[in-house]
């Protein structure tokens, strides 16, 4: 666009492709505790004070547990998925791809690295929001075989 | 008004039943329609286990194609193959967790004559049977397109397309062919191979025969195809007659009469007796397509200045224009469903397009833009839920089926060049 008089053009607007751009290659990261989940698959999470999420908000749940296997899908019927074909599983997923977000349940004890790469391949699926999520502190869920602590 | 509030009464009260306000349906002509998503799981195999993959594929492209469902791809499922079809063995969370509304089981089983199908349809959310049928069929194509008619009726309460047939005008090297196909595009049956030109083909109602063009005798004239002995006999109308097309009860043929250089609608007995002229301007009118109830004609006519839709009624009474958009419009047909007429429309830039005209208001929308440089002949199928077109989108003209909106194309041929496509009627039940 040019501005009338004088042959003067002032460029105003600010192009915005680059920052489009970065915002595309962002995976966007939040943390969400997640009491209603239904724990079938056995993961131990940690305990940090994050935003609750509601039950209507719940996206689709992949699980690391301390073995490294991979789960998707929560409570006892949650399907094991081989690493090897975790992106092709996600990027097939109609409901993901609908979403475009996941929650992740990661063991506590697990190296940062393997947690990382699930991560990047999740977003390599076209997946773009990843909830972390968390055990709210002093609200430890409770394995039923668990014994009560001492009062 | 008494009787609207009665109707009206009636309405509230079928809505209020719960064993139909339950069922899920597919509302295709609703303003917010959009693809059901279903899962149609690999099918069970006893005996033979390429005839259940086969039908499985087969019924995964017919709900596709269909542009009712979005078929999931089966890449993503998480539910082990091997799962049973009762619902009690069924983990439904895994179901939806892939994003499946609808579930399609099935156990394919080989017998000592043919194939038959236990079919299930399930209820993702509700984790509950919505449907079980026994099918049989002769191959597991036949399999397929039974399985996927049966789902289609279920959500939409009406009968599917997929065991109807396309016929289509092939050319050759030194002629052209007079070729079937099923409605997928496969399975392709020469019926005429010939060296002079045919054209256009019409099937009768009851799907026995097809009226043809046929330029056997030297000029343009109308012959039956009949498929019980393949025999091929010439129309007698005593002049040149082209893109005959049979009625709604197979008692008329409309057809265009051609005398110099003008051409008029004329309708005759299927025998060629009985003829009768219905329009009668110095301009061309041609093209006629009818109405589904029989009782009027779609044509095309220049005698306002380029060619337009018109539409008359069988006895050539209250002619009126459908069309004022555009300057070239052609080769009309009447959707079986009464509402639509689509027709072929080249544009300014010369190129060939499809088109749908409402008979109620006229609004034109457009099927397809910027697809190769010619779409053209339209053929609904007998449901009204799909037309057949020939494109050139990938190089030679081939088959394309589309939903009426032009949302959900697909190309069902490959070699040759197709011309004027005809969709056949549903098999009897």
């Amino acid at each position: 666009m040019t501005s009338g008089g004088g042959g003067r053009t002032t460029l105003t607007d600010i192009n915005v492709t680059p920052l489009v751009d970065v915002m595309l290659v962002l995976l966007i990261i939040f943390m969400v505790t997640a009491p209603l989940i239904q724990q079938g698959v056995q993961v131990n999470l940690p305990e940090v004070r994050a935003k609750s999420v509601d039950a209507d908000e719940q996206k689709l749940v992949l699980s690391i547990k301390l073995d490294r296997s991979l789960w998707l899908g929560a409570g006892d019927d949650a399907a094991r998925v081989p690493p090897e074909r975790l992106e092709e599983v996600l990027r097939a997923n109609s409901r993901l791809q609908r979403e475009k977000e996941l929650f992740l349940m990661a063991d506590k004890a697990l190296p940062y690295g393997v947690v990382v790469e699930v991560m990047a391949t999740v977003q390599r699926a076209g997946i773009t929001g990843v909830g972390m999520i968390t055990n709210p502190p002093g609200e430890k869920r409770r394995r039923p075989d668990e014994e009560r602590p001492p009062k | 008004m008494r009787l609207a509030r009665l109707a009206a009464t009636c309405l509230a009260l079928s809505a209020a039943l719960p064993s139909r306000a339950e069922r899920p349906r597919v509302v295709v002509d609703a303003p917010d329609f959009h693809p059901l998503p279903v899962a149609v799981a690999p099918f069970l195999a006893e005996g033979d286990a390429h005839a259940a993959a086969e039908a499985t594929e087969v019924v995964r492209a017919d709900l596709a194609r269909s542009g009712l469902f979005e078929v999931l791809d089966p890449k993503g499922f998480l539910a082990d193959p091997g799962e049973g079809l009762a619902p009690a063995s069924i983990k439904f969370s895994r179901w939806a967790d892939v994003g499946a509304e609808g579930l399609v089981k099935a156990r394919v089983r080989k017998g000592a004559e043919g194939f038959s199908a236990d079919l299930r349809l399930l209820e993702v959310r509700a984790g509950r049977e919505l449907l079980a049928r026994t099918l049989p069929a002769a191959d597991a194509r036949g399999l397929g397109h039974r399985i996927a008619d049966e789902v289609v009726r279920h959500y939409t309460g009406e009968r599917g397309i997929f065991r109807t047939r396309i016929a289509a005008i092939r050319k050759t090297r030194d002629g052209r062919e007079l070729v079937v196909f099923d409605a997928d595009g496969q399975n392709a049956r020469v019926l005429l191979s010939e060296k002079a030109l045919l054209l256009m083909p019409s099937w009768r109602p009851d799907g026995e025969e097809l009226l043809v063009t046929s330029y056997r005798g030297g000029g343009p004239e109308l012959w039956r195809y009949r498929f019980s002995d393949r025999s091929f006999r010439k129309v007698p109308t005593g002049r040149g007659a082209m893109g005959g097309s049979w009625s709604p009860d197979g008692s008329r043929i409309a057809f265009t009469a051609i005398e110099g250089n003008d051409t008029d609608v004329w309708t005759c007995n299927p025998d060629g007796t009985g003829q009768r002229r219905l329009t009668t301007s110095p301009a061309l009118d041609l093209s006629p397509s009818w109405s589904p109830d029989g009782k009027r004609l779609a044509f095309v006519s220049d005698r306002a200045g380029t060619p337009q839709l018109y539409v008359m009624n069988a006895d050539g009474s209250e002619q009126r224009r459908l069309t004022f958009q555009g300057s070239y419009n052609q080769t009309p047909q009447w959707s079986p469903r009464g509402d639509l007429i689509a027709f072929t429309a080249r544009d300014e830039r010369r190129v060939f397009d499809l088109f749908a005209v409402a008979l109620d208001g006229g609004r034109v929308q457009r099927l397809t833009q910027d697809q190769g440089r010619t779409n053209e002949e339209p053929s609904w199928a007998p449901n009204g839920r799909m037309v057949a077109f020939t494109s050139d989108r990938g190089g030679l003209p081939q088959l394309v089926v589309s939903d009426p909106r032009g949302e959900r194309q697909t190309v069902l041929t490959s070699g040759g060049e197709l011309m004027t496509p005809a969709w056949g009627p549903l098999p009897a039940e």
